[in-house]
């Protein structure tokens, strides 16, 4: 298992490089003359505007400062701690494991609580996790009144539970036996609202699916979270995180109405004031989503959480927050806008090829000049930044998210309500091409388009770049569609890999 | 570690000499080969005076003197001169690919250099370019080790490289303008990073700008020669503006040569795809770390973006001007390569290098293509067809200079404007006047001419047009690169009949 997400620091000298291709490619956009179709050129300018912005955000993340993560350790310090597992119908032997895990954890002074939300969940097994409870010794507040899903479940086991810090785990977040001896040293500080760790997915290698999805996480714990962390920005990430009892109660506990109520309680709590803290080792290992449907739940749930936040709790007009946090809540709420910029992107080449219509009426070698250093430079930063590390999967996945995010954005826009759903720890079965049909609607249309741009106009330069940016947009899509098409059910042989490794714990304890 | 089979470069190497050797004794002379003759011919200070009136520093001419005087003039002689430095490249190229990478992409490197038809294009041709290929490779090999150690024989060899460089072309300027920009970033970054005394890091870039300062004032009499002649650029062809559509093509060039203005509008238009390429190179975990991968994407780019810039103020813009950077892009490329990964670079390396040979296939071959022009066939027409009542005449005047290398006949050749050689001074501008008057001067003396028309200089069409319009229009024959013989009947002398002696 690794140590730490993998993250590298990338030069000033870099990022300022980044910086002034930026503004040249930006100053580009700034001749109108260079328009064809005024609307589709504006249109393109905006979501040029927010890619650059993405990317300004991006380098103020990772503009390197001297931040040593340092394994802090305090002789003697120990407040009481809480130990929360949040269940809500997950399997008993996956909640089994991590209850043991827990209270092997090297900390005398904790508490263990599963805080069993199946009954209000109207999940079969709620009833045999109160059994594991008393089996494995462990206290279980079963919520009879429902509310507020995970966030609902959190609040109410705080009003029954009274130690200084309260640590929060999903039902498959295994910890480390060091998990408290790493992050409760940070308290002796008593501005530290939380500190939060990285989500590792054990299960990284089991498909498509969970590799692309640890791909995407390990980018978001490497450099991203230690570049929030520098703005006191990081945030809680609904798991494997610890919060001082004062800070939480202080904003209200988890904010209830917000799917993303993790993120929405960070905010709030650094409004007041509090100090946060991300520690990039890794100590507690969990379950990514074993299928697409999977992934593309939790997915949708960050983005119209996310999206919700920018409307309704925008971090701009936050009193309390430094730009610096502002500027970070921004472009995790902002990032989540990408469906609607990729869809305005993967459009203009089909529209070019169906219609002819062309945004610009200059060459495109004349775009090309300012676009690719900008890009090139972008590529390898990223590259840099995650220590070689970032896949072509996590941008497949992302780019790919188009069209769960516009959904997403549309729910959000509309009211329209959606259901919580947690993140399922099994895999499910069925066909999951669905959620590819956008993907793979595409490729189709743009495979009859080229053939009507040739017919109307033969193979010239202008077909060619339009064809080359389809080529460009579906080699991205790919992974993203292999792992809906490839997906094979992986349900005996995940159950069969948890029940070995329980087995082995429990003759061990 | 082994990536390629051994038989790679071998063969790339041994298809690059016969290729090279192929074309050193088939082609035709061509206009700069027949200048670069002419030049090396006079005395030492008459190159250095002639080249002074030029686009060009000496080096290369003075050089082609001394091994013409032991050799020869013969074009095939000339062209060895080229064809040695080219291969004198290929050690450099590799040392500088060693410096920085491993064994393996070295060679990899080298092999895709070989192979390159715009390297080939100049690699057998009597000219400065593969000089300067030699010399940019040297110098960014002398300029890295300079880098890495503390030594004062890399410091030496890089100014020796730098000083032979600025003399073979100005356009090596601004490989070391490059290299200064990189160097600063370095030092700052360097006393930024505080990795070691400060004292220590100002020293070194002293001792670079002294290295600065020696090639300076080395360079600063040729200067002052030319100042002094008070002349320059008599003989520059016209050059185009530049586009940002060059900006890219030119990089295309470098590694695929000349190709049909289609292809290259083609290979320009699918620049996404290359995007695409580099998304696939960024997300796989660094196989082969190249060092100082920032030096080379400055010395690749830079220059380029120099030359770019200044073509707005006065067009500048020529691949052949630039050929000094391509050493550096093909360390990035071999490292590009590399970097898709072991399982397919075998693959994609052979593939790479059968397109390359296929590109100079296209390159020597189609009509379509800027191939390079054929004086010795229209020179073989002319010699059969005239007689000593006929007259031959070039336009541009430059191009006297292939013509008269290949023809050793009695028939007189002039040029369109008139220009005496003999006379310091540049070309005489055209004027229809002239034109009307030099040939209607022509038409009291000789019975036909031979009007050979390549290297527009602005005024052909108008040449032609005044032509075809006074005088009867005897033959037409279109050579490649535009070259064009045009024969006229100035004077109707029942006696000469056109192909008759």
């Amino acid at each position: 298992m690794r140590k730490y997400i993998p993250y590298h620091r990338v030069g000033k000298l870099l990022l300022l490089t980044n910086f002034v291709a930026a503004v040249s490619y930006f100053s580009w956009w700034f001749d109108p003359s260079r328009a064809n179709n005024y609307w589709l050129y504006y249109l393109l300018f905006v979501g040029e505007i927010y890619h650059i912005f993405m990317a300004f955000t991006f380098w103020f993340t990772i503009w390197p400062e001297d931040v040593v993560i340092e394994d802090k350790r305090h002789y003697y310090f120990y407040p009481k701690v809480d130990v929360f597992i949040t269940v809500a119908g997950e399997p008993v032997e996956i909640v089994r494991k991590t209850v043991v895990a827990a209270k092997n954890m090297n900390y005398l002074y904790k508490k263990i609580y599963i805080l069993n939300d199946g009954l209000v969940a109207k999940k079969d097994n709620w009833k045999d996790i109160e059994r594991l409870a008393k089996k494995l010794g462990v206290n279980c507040i079963t919520r009879e009144i429902p509310g507020g899903a995970k966030a609902g479940n959190i609040n109410n086991a705080l009003r029954q539970t009274n130690s200084e810090m309260v640590l929060i785990f999903d039902a498959d977040m295994v910890p480390n036996r060091n998990f408290l001896t790493k992050t409760i040293p940070y308290f002796v500080d008593p501005n530290v609202g939380f500190v939060q760790t990285p989500q590792y997915y054990e299960n990284f290698g089991e498909n498509a699916i969970t590799s692309g999805a640890w791909d995407q996480q390990k980018f978001f714990f490497g450099p991203i979270m230690r570049g929030k962390d520098k703005s006191n920005a990081a945030f809680v990430c609904g798991t494997n995180v610890v919060l001082r009892r004062t800070a939480l109660e202080g904003v209200g506990g988890m904010v209830e109405n917000n799917i993303a109520e993790d993120f929405l309680t960070s905010l709030f709590i650094h409004q007041q004031g509090w100090v946060s803290h991300y520690y990039p080792g890794v100590l507690a290992k969990g379950l990514a989503p074993l299928d697409l449907l999977s992934y593309y739940k939790q997915q949708f749930r960050w983005a119209r959480g996310s999206l919700q936040v920018l409307l309704g709790d925008n971090p701009l007009l936050k009193k309390g927050l430094t730009w610096g946090q502002k500027i970070q809540y921004l472009s995790s709420t902002l990032y989540y806008f990408n469906g609607l910029i990729v869809l305005i992107d993967i459009s203009m080449p089909l529209l070019y090829l169906y219609f002819g219509i062309q945004p610009v009426a200059v060459s495109t070698a004349s775009f090309a000049v300012y676009f690719l250093p900008f890009m090139l430079l972008n590529l390898y930063t990223l590259n840099l930044a995650s220590a070689a590390d970032i896949s072509f999967k996590t941008f497949s996945f992302s780019y790919s998210s188009w069209y769960l995010q516009l959904t997403a954005l549309i729910s959000v826009l509309t009211g329209k309500k959606v259901g919580f759903s947690i993140t399922p720890k099994q895999a499910q079965g069925g066909n999951f091409i669905g959620l590819a049909i956008p993907h793979i609607t595409y490729i189709v249309l743009a495979f009859l388009g080229t053939i009507v741009a040739i017919d109307r106009e033969r193979f010239n330069p202008s077909v060619a770049t339009n064809l080359a940016w389809v080529l460009f947009n579906s080699a991205l899509f790919m992974p993203y569609i292999l792992a809906a098409i490839n997906f094979k059910p992986i349900f005996s042989k995940a159950e069969e890999v948890i029940t070995e490794v329980t087995l082995a714990e429990v003759k061990e304890s | 570690m082994k990536i390629l089979a051994p038989w790679f470069l071998a063969g790339s190497l041994i298809s690059s000499v016969a290729l090279n050797l192929y074309y050193l004794f088939s082609q035709s002379i061509r206009l700069d080969e027949a200048q670069s003759i002419w030049v090396a011919t006079k005395s030492v200070v008459g190159i250095l005076k002639i080249s002074g009136q030029d686009v060009q520093t000496p080096l290369y001419p003075i050089l082609l003197h001394f091994w013409m005087q032991v050799l020869g003039t013969d074009i095939v002689v000339a062209r060895f001169l080229s064809l040695i430095f080219f291969i004198g490249t290929l050690p450099f190229l590799y040392w500088l690919l060693r410096e920085v990478i491993t064994k393996d992409v070295a060679i990899l490197g080298v092999a895709l250099f070989a192979l390159s038809p715009f390297v080939l294009w100049y690699s057998h041709e009597a000219r400065t370019y593969t000089l300067i290929t030699l010399l940019a490779a040297a110098n960014n090999l002398y300029f890295l080790r300079m880098l890495n150690s503390r030594g004062k024989t890399n410091k030496f060899f890089y100014l020796i490289t730098a000083i032979l460089g600025v003399y073979s072309h100005y356009f090596f300027v601004f490989q070391l303008i490059s290299q200064a920009v990189y160097m600063v970033a370095f030092t700052v970054k360097r006393v930024f990073k505080k990795r070691h005394p400060r004292p220590e890091h100002w020293r070194f870039l002293v001792a670079y700008l002294g290295v600065g300062v020696s090639i300076l004032v080395l360079f600063l009499p040729w200067l002052w020669f030319v100042y002094g002649l008070g002349l320059a650029a008599n003989t520059q062809p016209i050059i185009p503006k530049a586009t940002s559509f060059d900006l890219i093509q030119i990089y295309i060039n470098f590694i695929f040569g000349f190709q049909q203005q289609g292809t290259q509008s083609l290979a320009v238009s699918v620049w996404p795809l290359f995007l695409m390429l580099m998304f696939f190179v960024f997300t796989r975990k660094m196989l082969i770390k190249l060092d100082r991968l920032d030096y080379f994407v400055v010395v690749s780019f830079l220059p380029v973006v120099l030359v770019y810039l200044v073509s707005f103020y006065k067009p500048i813009f020529l691949p052949r001007y630039l050929i000094f950077v391509t050493p550096a892009v093909f360390v990035l490329l071999a490292w590009l390569l590399v970097n898709f990964g072991k399982k397919v670079l075998s693959g994609l390396s052979t593939g790479m290098a059968m397109v390359m040979l296929v590109s100079l296939n296209f390159q020597s071959k189609s009509i379509l293509t800027p191939v390079k022009e054929d004086y010795r066939d229209v020179i073989n027409l002319i010699e059969t067809q005239t007689t000593p009542q006929d007259i031959i005449v070039a336009s541009a005047p430059f191009t006297i200079y292939p013509l008269e290398y290949y023809y050793s006949g009695t028939v007189r050749i002039d040029t369109i404007p008139h220009w005496n050689r003999y006379v310091v001074g540049s070309i005489p501008q055209f004027s229809q006047e002239l034109l009307k008057t030099q040939i209607d001067n022509y038409a009291l003396t000789y019975n036909r001419i031979y009007l050979v028309l390549s290297y527009d200089q602005g005024y052909q069409s108008e040449i032609v047009d005044y032509m075809d319009h006074s005088y009867q229009l005897l033959d037409n024959d279109l050579f490649p690169a535009n070259l064009n013989l045009r024969v006229y009947q100035l004077r109707y002398d029942p006696q000469l009949q056109l192909g008759t002696k």
